[in-house]
């Protein structure tokens, strides 16, 4: 038996202060249907306690013809829960591109500010599972 | 017949960055892997640190796979620490292929450290239909 979830990992780098990063991701064509979302705050910050939101997010799938998630990340300063991932029915035309922003709204002098790495994890299924359930972002 | 099990991975990390393969079989007495848990000796080895898996030769997590994303705290109830598959892994003696590559920001004093990976070994359910 062979396994069909595969996790398509994005990676957007921040480097200054209320900086916009464009993201610009090829999904491999093998790929079919999107079926959950996470994004993490992974490599950087160094905070005492956690932070509500530290930027916001937003992808577009299938080539910038959906805009389907819209999220705002956070600061966890201690690992607590697994990340839980955010249940998406994405379905994906073969070798399309995941376009979107990510716009740092950490509200920090120039001089205090680190440099830091958010991680989005997209996890993709081979194959359309007509179980999966609806698409719950807009 | 037991139908639980814990297997663990000790895998070495030396030097800061360093990327260690590792393989290992799981237990011929459990049908299936039901989820996955990392244990690091602290939270900073954790900052950046993935963790590529293979079982049975399928894909798993690519080496890419940030541990972060698939490991918890202490506050959390033992069973709740696993990350579970959703998908059936079998298990049943299957040969497991790893990666465990260190984040970079651990200090000097941190090494040698050991990243134990814990498998949730079980035979609670038939194999899933082709």
């Amino acid at each position: 038996m062979t396994t069909k979830i595969r996790y398509s990992i994005i990676r957007v780098e921040v480097g200054s202060v209320g900086e916009i990063v464009e993201i610009s991701h090829k999904l491999p064509a093998h790929l079919k249907v999107c079926t959950g979302f996470i994004a993490r705050h992974t490599k950087g910050l160094e905070l005492p306690i956690d932070q509500p939101e530290i930027g916001l997010l937003a992808l577009e799938f299938n080539s910038r013809k959906q805009l389907l998630i819209n999220d705002v990340i956070g600061y966890q300063a201690s690992v607590q829960e697994i990340p839980d991932y955010q249940k998406v029915n994405i379905p994906l035309e073969s070798g399309q591109l995941v376009t979107g922003y990510f716009m740092d709204t950490e509200q920090v002098d120039a001089a205090l500010f680190q440099p830091y790495l958010i991680s989005i994890y997209l996890r993709c299924e081979m194959e359309v599972n007509t179980k999966v359930e609806k698409c719950t972002t807009t | 017949m037991k139908n639980h099990k814990f297997q663990q991975i000790r895998v070495q990390v030396k030097a800061s960055g360093d990327s260690v393969r590792f393989s290992a079989d799981t237990d011929k007495q459990f049908a299936r892997v039901r989820g996955i848990h990392i244990s690091m000796p602290s939270e900073q080895t954790l900052v950046g640190t993935t963790l590529g898996l293979k079982i049975n030769g399928q894909e798993v997590f690519d080496d890419a796979h940030e541990m972060r994303m698939i490991t918890c705290g202490n506050q959390v109830a033992p069973n709740n620490k696993f990350f579970l598959f959703e998908e059936f892994i079998e298990a049943g003696g299957s040969a497991i292929e790893g990666r465990v590559t260190d984040g970079g920001t651990s200090p000097a004093g941190a090494f040698p450290y050991d990243a134990k990976i814990y498998l949730w070994l079980v035979n609670d359910e038939p194999k899933p239909k082709e």
